[in-house]
């Protein structure tokens, strides 16, 4: 059996469907998807009520289904974003002639060590930069 | 004044509430999940704080979080910057999980302490990484004031600072910034040897005495270039952290004669070599930056931390030296121990209480910091379950350990409260008799499941260290290694290999005597930890030897145990014969479902 609050879960979901349901009939009158949508509703009502292991299996598809579909969306925002953003900052750091990782290793320095920056003034605390 | 730091999100969540300058609390989040190094936000630690410290509704007066996220992130993007269009999967992996947590810390503050229904006073405060790590070092140290040397892998932008601290202020002085971090080289090696990174580093510490140094002068040449003052730059050609997803790269591997080994594969001499030489180079380091730290503060006594600080090989060899008249070392110096900093940073930097080190004890509590059980508290755990166990009081309880340790049976010791930091310190570890030459192996194998290479390490009677090692002072928090003394020296050929090497008898302590006749030293005071030092002192007047095995209370892979569940579990799934619960006294023989060897498994992460 499942608890109160999956119970909750359950009913909660399958009204989201049903709404999608009468959605895709009455406004879209799309046939085939109001079909699919309304044999979703009956299986999470079944399911969520009457066989919760079946509940179960089909809540951790879901929570695999979202992290894909989160992963991809990740990838496909970031990736135009890093390249563009990223690439285009990195040309103008080279073009600047600065190195901000200061990987070049002067043979004139004696010393890599650098006067600290940062300062403890009370106020300095209160920021997370 | 009530101050809660914490430290989290990177590896070795931790929380610490200290009062009125007093550590009150501190743990390692990992204790209570159950999983080792764990790096999210420390809810259970920070409860344990709030409970141990009785901190009611209206009484935390302040939080204090390690390090700064924006400035930490702003070097992410940064790093982004000069290595685009390389790059992208790092990027991948790590910016979203930034946007969703990582620069939420206040709103993840306040969620936590409105779950555990503690009202905070004003805005978390945020501490500097190496800030966190200077004040974890000098604020609870003994000394009025000392020179301050924090390295590890990074923090904001800061892998090594120098500093100064005196009575209640800090001034940092000195960095050397990212990408240029010694802890992320040996991290480096770490990973190519076929360590875990941020966990292995220990491991790679143990291996190096097996190897020859043949390829010091080769990082020297290729990887590093290194001043005078022990600060350097890394050749970043090398190294895959910049833009992969790995710590080396193919440079690398054609640099050291093939490819990083395999977890769990077989270890070579190639890794044994590759060991040796990193330890090298990072022992010389050390010391230079030390020689520089002594040079510009003018300062004789210096305080220690950073996660390089857990390398224990390294502070032997800085504490011969005689670069400092005395040392002290955060026992928690890694990431776990910035919690502790932040809050003694605000404590006495920020707001200026007064602080007054005697100049001998420190303020750690010996770092006995974690949970810990009463009497009635055990027994109701061992009733429950109606474990056989037998209650031993006074001074036979000392004896009747210090008994089984010479009859060659190896001891889980749960007593008293938990350590902080990485180290068992005679609360939550395994004991056993230094005189055996079998015990090495038998523990290794039999009852932590790790290598068998690695070594073990001796808890030593404070008031006998020299009796048995080339070393003045005390080491309460086994951070400093000795060596074993000239007359307690067996030969041995050296040109044997690896297994045949470990199963020398290289001293009359062999089961705590490394390949290089060195253990890592844990002094035990009266003081420190009374029941820990009588187990010692039976054992002294038993068998003449002041001395035992001390390893953690943990199989490979799992962190130590927090609870007696956790104890008992860990007792039940390997092959030790004794565990002590406070004064109850545990027969394996006598235990239920004995032979069931899957009821007890723990699962094992390989580190």
């Amino acid at each position: 059996m499942l608890d109160m609050k999956s119970k909750v879960k359950v009913i909660i979901q399958a009204i989201i469907l049903a709404g999608i349901t009468v959605f895709l009939f009455f406004v879209l009158k799309q046939m085939v998807w109001t079909i699919v949508a309304g044999t979703l509703c009956l299986l999470f009502i079944v399911t969520g009520f009457f066989i919760p292991k079946a509940f179960k299996r089909i809540e951790a598809f879901q929570k695999f289904l979202a992290k894909i579909i989160n992963l991809l969306l990740t990838w496909i925002l970031l990736t135009p974003f890093y390249y563009i953003c990223f690439t285009l900052g990195r040309l103008i750091i080279l073009l600047a002639n600065k190195d901000p990782m200061e990987r070049r290793m002067p043979p004139e320095k004696t010393s890599y060590w650098e006067t600290y920056e940062g300062n403890t003034n009370p106020d300095q605390f209160t920021r997370q930069f | 004044m009530t101050i809660l730091g914490i430290s989290a999100l990177y590896h070795d969540s931790a929380a610490a509430l200290i009062k009125d300058g007093e550590v009150i609390a501190a743990a390692q989040e990992e204790r209570f999940t159950r999983k080792k190094h764990d790096p999210d936000f420390p809810v259970n630690a920070i409860k344990y704080c709030i409970e141990e410290g009785k901190i009611g509704k209206k009484d935390l007066d302040a939080v204090v979080f390690y390090d700064k996220p924006i400035k930490k992130f702003a070097r992410i993007l940064t790093t982004y910057f000069s290595v685009a269009p390389k790059g992208l999967r790092s990027a991948l992996m790590a910016i979203p999980v930034w946007m969703k947590v990582k620069l939420w810390v206040p709103l993840i503050i306040e969620d936590t302490l409105e779950k555990l229904d503690i009202e905070l006073q004003g805005e978390p405060y945020f501490a500097e990484h190496h800030q966190a790590h200077a004040a974890s070092a000098f604020f609870p140290s003994p000394f009025e004031k000392a020179a301050i040397l924090t390295i590890d892998g990074v923090g904001e932008w800061a892998t090594s600072t120098i500093g100064k601290g005196n009575g209640n202020r800090i001034e940092i002085m000195r960095e050397l910034k990212f990408p240029h971090s010694l802890g992320l080289l040996y991290s480096a090696f770490t990973y190519f040897t076929g360590f875990r990174v941020n966990s292995g580093e220990y491991k790679l510490m143990g291996l190096a005495p097996y190897g020859e140094p043949r390829y010091t002068e080769l990082i020297r040449d290729k990887l590093i270039d290194l001043k005078e003052d022990g600060s350097f730059r890394l050749n970043l050609k090398y190294f895959g952290y910049l833009d992969g997803l790995t710590m080396t790269n193919r440079r690398f591997n054609k640099l050291f004669d093939g490819p990083p080994r395999r977890p769990e594969s077989e270890i070579t001499q190639r890794e044994m070599d590759l060991a040796r030489s990193i330890q090298d180079i990072t022992e010389e380091i050390v010391l230079r930056m030390a020689k520089h730290a002594a040079r510009i503060t003018g300062e004789k006594k210096l305080c220690l931390a950073g996660g390089v600080a857990l390398n224990c090989v390294a502070n032997g060899k800085l504490h011969e030296s005689g670069v400092f008249d005395d040392i002290w070392i955060q026992p928690a110096s890694g990431d776990a121990g910035g919690a502790l900093g932040a809050a003694m940073m605000l404590h006495y930097h920020i707001q200026g209480n007064s602080r007054k080190p005697d100049g001998i004890h420190d303020k750690m509590k010996g770092s006995y910091l974690g949970p810990g059980f009463s009497d009635s508290g055990l027994k109701e755990f061992i009733d429950r379950s109606a474990y056989p166990a037998k209650k031993i009081t006074g001074t036979d309880w000392a004896g009747t350990i210090a008994g089984l340790i010479d009859k060659g049976k190896v001891i889980g010791l749960f007593n008293g409260r938990m350590e902080f930091g990485p180290r068992a310190l005679g609360s939550r570890s395994i004991i056993g008799d230094p005189r055996s030459p079998k015990m090495q192996s038998i523990m290794n194998l039999k009852i932590k499941f790790r290598e068998s290479f690695r070594p073990f390490a001796p808890s030593c009677l404070e008031e006998d260290v020299e009796d048995y090692f080339d070393f003045k002072g005390i080491s309460p928090y086994m951070l400093l290694i000795a060596n074993v003394k000239k007359d307690r020296i067996k030969n041995t050929d050296p040109n044997i290999p690896l297994r045949e090497k470990i199963n020398q008898v290289r001293s009359d302590i062999p089961a705590v005597t490394h390949v290089d006749y060195t253990a890592r030293l844990q002094t035990v005071s009266n003081e420190s930890n009374p029941e820990y030092h009588s187990i010692i002192k039976a054992f002294k007047e038993l068998t003449g030897y002041g001395i035992i095995i001390n390893t953690s209370f943990n199989i490979r892979g799992e962190p130590i145990v927090c609870t007696p569940a956790d104890a008992y579990n860990c007792f039940m799934a390997t092959e030790m014969d004794y565990l002590v619960l406070g004064p109850y006294l545990l027969d394996k023989k006598e235990q239920p479902d004995r032979l069931n060897k899957d009821k007890w498994k723990i699962d094992q992460i390989l580190d």
